[in-house]
């Protein structure tokens, strides 16, 4: 699912941010990434969806070779992963619906589809209710559960959760994680960074510490709970 | 592509716009004028040459005779001209009948100029028709050269002023437009580049959800070119108005010209004005689309 081969990324101004990282995650696990500020967490999520390419390495997502991919390829290869952002990115001019239904729209689906699809997504994350509602009206831990809707509502095979819980009150980050516990059970692969170490301990999951653009620690393949 | 996507980014397109409504007026006013001033070069141009036209239709020449020649002279010219190969009339207008005739042109004016009734300040003339007009010039150098010629008023003149007219029109014309159109595509791909710049929240969420360049890059396309339509409308419905009181204008002062009827010429113009207008819209929003994709392409983290 998602492999990294002596992955190596240096900035153009110099900054290392990532040295030999090797690692192999397979379908279907829910893996924390924990680290510091700086330590190198956002660039190996941005080098998972190809916002940024390695100096030297091979990474390997969802089936797709990501060095060597062309550039017109990466929407295709961002059609099979969902991402969730720590400031939620809701256009905040569209309803609750609408911001979900804009991902479907903006990759081709027809408004039939959308008619059929987002409402029963909504429906996972316990906001059918607000359907119709702004993002302003809704509470932060709500407005993240419609921007996991709109990452999920694409049916991806891969969860990308950059600090999901960064921005929302601390009681409200167990209930997303648990949201996202639920999607892992059904099949979803799950990459969540954070910088609270407390909160990945918690959830006894994978979880692998970056510190200086090295993995540090690594608590290997976690027992999904089919196997458990 | 589905016709639903098709309609989904053109009116994404029309969003654009209206999201930038205060840039898109910019655009629309300088592109506007650019038009306008095509508009105005083109008609001012097809006149001209239907000016020609007519002048070429008018072979007329008129032969004033010398005042000081007798009446036997004068008689004897008018028989030279006449015996000329290329004539097809030679009329004889006494100075009284030329005087009257200039009277009635003066129209409710005439009165001041009655007084010179009495001291008639013009000469006889003939007035002489060209057979054939490709030897117009010929002819009237041969009659020129004839004794008892005080002067030969050909329209020749006229064709050398309205050529003159003609070329300042269409190379002052030609070098302002240019400019203009230099500064419609650079107003029209900044507004396009501020309009992306307002969207990029929307941007950076279609680049995460894997939305492609053209989808994500063909609103702004619909934009640029929804401007130059809108520019090339407003232009139509003005130049129609201008032209409807220049043509007024002139013929009222200039009753013997015969303006080309706007009908005439609407068709052609409105169609130079869409596809100027939307060109010029459509390769302005392209630069911006392409400086986007190509140097400072927003990355789905590069929102704010």
């Amino acid at each position: 699912m998602i492999e990294l081969k002596g992955v190596s990324k240096t900035y153009d101004n110099g900054t290392v941010a990532l040295k030999d990282i090797n690692l192999t995650i397979q379908k279907g696990e829910f893996v924390f990434i924990v680290g510091a500020s700086g330590a190198g967490k956002s660039t190996f999520l941005k080098l998972i969806i190809r916002e940024e390419v390695p100096n030297t390495g091979e990474i390997t997502v969802n089936g797709f070779k990501l060095s060597s991919m062309k550039k017109k390829n990466v929407p295709y290869f961002r059609r099979t992963m969902g991402i969730v952002f720590q400031d939620f990115r809701l256009i905040p001019k569209m309803t609750v619906f609408d911001n979900v239904a804009f991902a479907m729209r903006v990759t081709g689906a027809t408004t039939r589809q959308i008619r059929k699809r987002v409402p029963y997504v909504l429906s996972q994350v316990g906001l059918t209710d607000k359907a119709h509602c702004l993002p302003k009206e809704l509470s932060g831990g709500e407005q993240q559960r419609v921007g996991l809707a709109r990452a999920l509502v694409n049916n991806p095979d891969l969860l990308v959760a950059d600090e999901p819980t960064g921005n929302i009150d601390p009681q409200l980050s167990f209930e997303i994680i648990e949201l996202l516990n639920e999607i892992n059970r059904k099949g979803t692969t799950i990459l969540m960074v954070t910088h609270e170490r407390d909160l990945a301990n918690w959830f006894d999951r994978r979880t692998i510490e970056i510190r200086d653009g090295s993995i540090v620690s690594d608590s290997g393949r976690s027992v999904s709970d089919e196997e458990r | 592509m589905k016709s639903g996507n098709i309609r989904y980014l053109v009116k994404e397109g029309f969003r654009s716009v209206w999201v930038n409504r205060n840039m898109a007026l910019a655009s629309v006013g300088v592109l506007t004028a650019c038009l306008l001033l095509l508009g105005s070069v083109l008609l001012c141009v097809l006149n001209i040459d239907e000016a020609f036209k007519w002048l070429e239709k008018q072979n007329i020449v008129m032969v004033y005779v010398q005042d000081s020649s007798s009446e036997q002279q004068t008689a004897q010219l008018g028989e030279d001209i006449s015996k000329m190969d290329n004539i097809e009339s030679c009329v004889f207008v006494s100075k009284e009948e030329g005087l009257d005739k200039q009277l009635e042109a003066f129209g409710e004016d005439a009165e001041l100029l009655e007084s010179l009734k009495d001291d008639n300040p013009l000469p006889d003339a003939y007035r002489v028709s060209v057979k054939d007009l490709s030897l117009y010039d010929q002819t009237v150098d041969e009659i020129k050269g004839m004794s008892g010629v005080e002067s030969v008023a050909s329209n020749r003149d006229e064709a050398e002023t309205m050529t003159h007219v003609r070329n300042v029109v269409s190379n002052v014309g030609g070098w302002v437009i240019g400019i203009l159109v230099i500064v419609s595509l650079f107003i029209i791909s900044n507004t396009v580049k501020i309009t992306m710049f307002v969207r990029r929240l929307e941007i950076s969420i279609m680049k995460s959800v894997g939305a492609t360049n053209a989808f994500i890059t063909i609103p702004f396309l619909v934009q640029g070119m929804f401007l130059g339509l809108f520019s090339a409308a407003l232009s139509s419905g003005i130049i129609w108005y201008l032209y409807y009181l220049a043509a007024g204008a002139v013929e009222g002062i200039m009753p013997s010209l015969t303006v080309i009827p706007f009908g005439q010429v609407a068709l052609p113009i409105i169609l130079i004005f869409v596809g100027a207008g939307v060109l010029t819209g459509t390769i302005g929003s392209a630069i911006s689309i392409r400086r986007h994709l190509k140097h400072d392409a927003r990355g789905i983290y590069d929102v704010i």
